[in-house]
């Protein structure tokens, strides 16, 4: 049952993510990045991770997709972004897709092996030790992480002050 | 129990599919796109690490990463925004300032 529904949300995954670089229209790609997110979110319930795919709806589904879809439209794209195609034949496409992946996969596997980590994995259920992911995170983000967490705080105080400096008009 | 491999080649088809957006288009929105998908498969490869070593800190890094990405989709849409003021144009072949 586990691996069935692995198969299905990775396989949404990967087509919708497909979607996104091979739409021609913007919004279509953001509307599939949407459907990218929401199964990503549903591949980390099923490892257990209650936090990431819940951040990661609210924020990623919720407020970053949000922001491309106003641009999108604010900017009226479709009349502007005429591509050039510089790749006429999809052979460039495939063979370089082909290439970086099997590089990937190589690299990891490797490190992987020299690790030790091939085989002999089991997941533990030490994430319900303390009855809840979220509690443990938690836990570990405000005692261990501390000042990386106050940092993450300057810098989103620094992004904000960079949107107002960019979003200013140059002329007054 | 899914296989850790599973994850790990999952991670990667969309770590290359993120690749293959950031190198074959020209629509500067969608590049941007295509860089969320490359953070989110690193970000898929830590929870799976994390769930199979038994050990949090990976998803305390997965939180992170959410935190530098909001701030950088942020900033770069303002970037385009301010692009498409100066050239009107979102392409990624307009600037060309530095090019000689």
């Amino acid at each position: 049952m586990e691996m069935l529904l692995f198969c299905f949300f990775a396989f949404l995954c990967v087509i919708s993510s497909l979607c996104v670089v091979f739409f021609k229209n913007p919004i279509k790609s953001a509307i599939s990045l949407i459907v990218n997110f929401f199964s990503m979110g549903a591949i980390y319930v099923i490892l257990n991770a209650e936090f990431i795919a819940l951040m990661q709806v609210l924020v990623y589904a919720g407020a970053i997709m949000v922001l491309f879809l106003f641009i999108i439209m604010l900017l009226d794209v479709k009349h502007t972004a005429k591509e050039k195609v510089y790749f006429k034949n999809n052979l460039s496409v495939v063979l370089s897709f082909c290439f970086i992946f099997l590089a990937i996969v190589f690299s990891v596997a490797t490190s992987l092996y020299n690790a030790g980590l091939m085989k002999g994995l089991k997941g533990l259920d030490w994430m319900f030790l303390d009855n809840s992911n979220t509690k443990a995170i938690g836990k570990i983000l405000f005692s261990k992480y501390l000042l990386p967490f106050e940092i993450t705080s300057l810098l989103l105080l620094v992004a904000a002050i960079g949107i107002i400096v960019l979003g200013k008009k140059k002329n007054t | 129990m899914i296989p850790l491999s599973y994850l790990l080649v999952l991670s990667g088809l969309l770590f290359t599919i993120g690749i293959i957006g950031v190198l074959f288009k020209r629509n500067t929105i969608i590049i941007f796109m295509s860089i969320e998908l490359m953070l989110n498969s690193a970000n898929l490869s830590f929870v799976a690490f994390s769930r199979y070593l038994g050990n949090l800190n990976g998803q305390v890094y997965v939180f992170f990463v959410m935190v530098v990405a909001a701030a950088e989709v942020v900033i770069g849409l303002a970037i385009i925004v301010n692009m498409y003021r100066h050239f009107k144009s979102i392409s990624a072949d307009r600037p060309n300032l530095l090019k000689w």
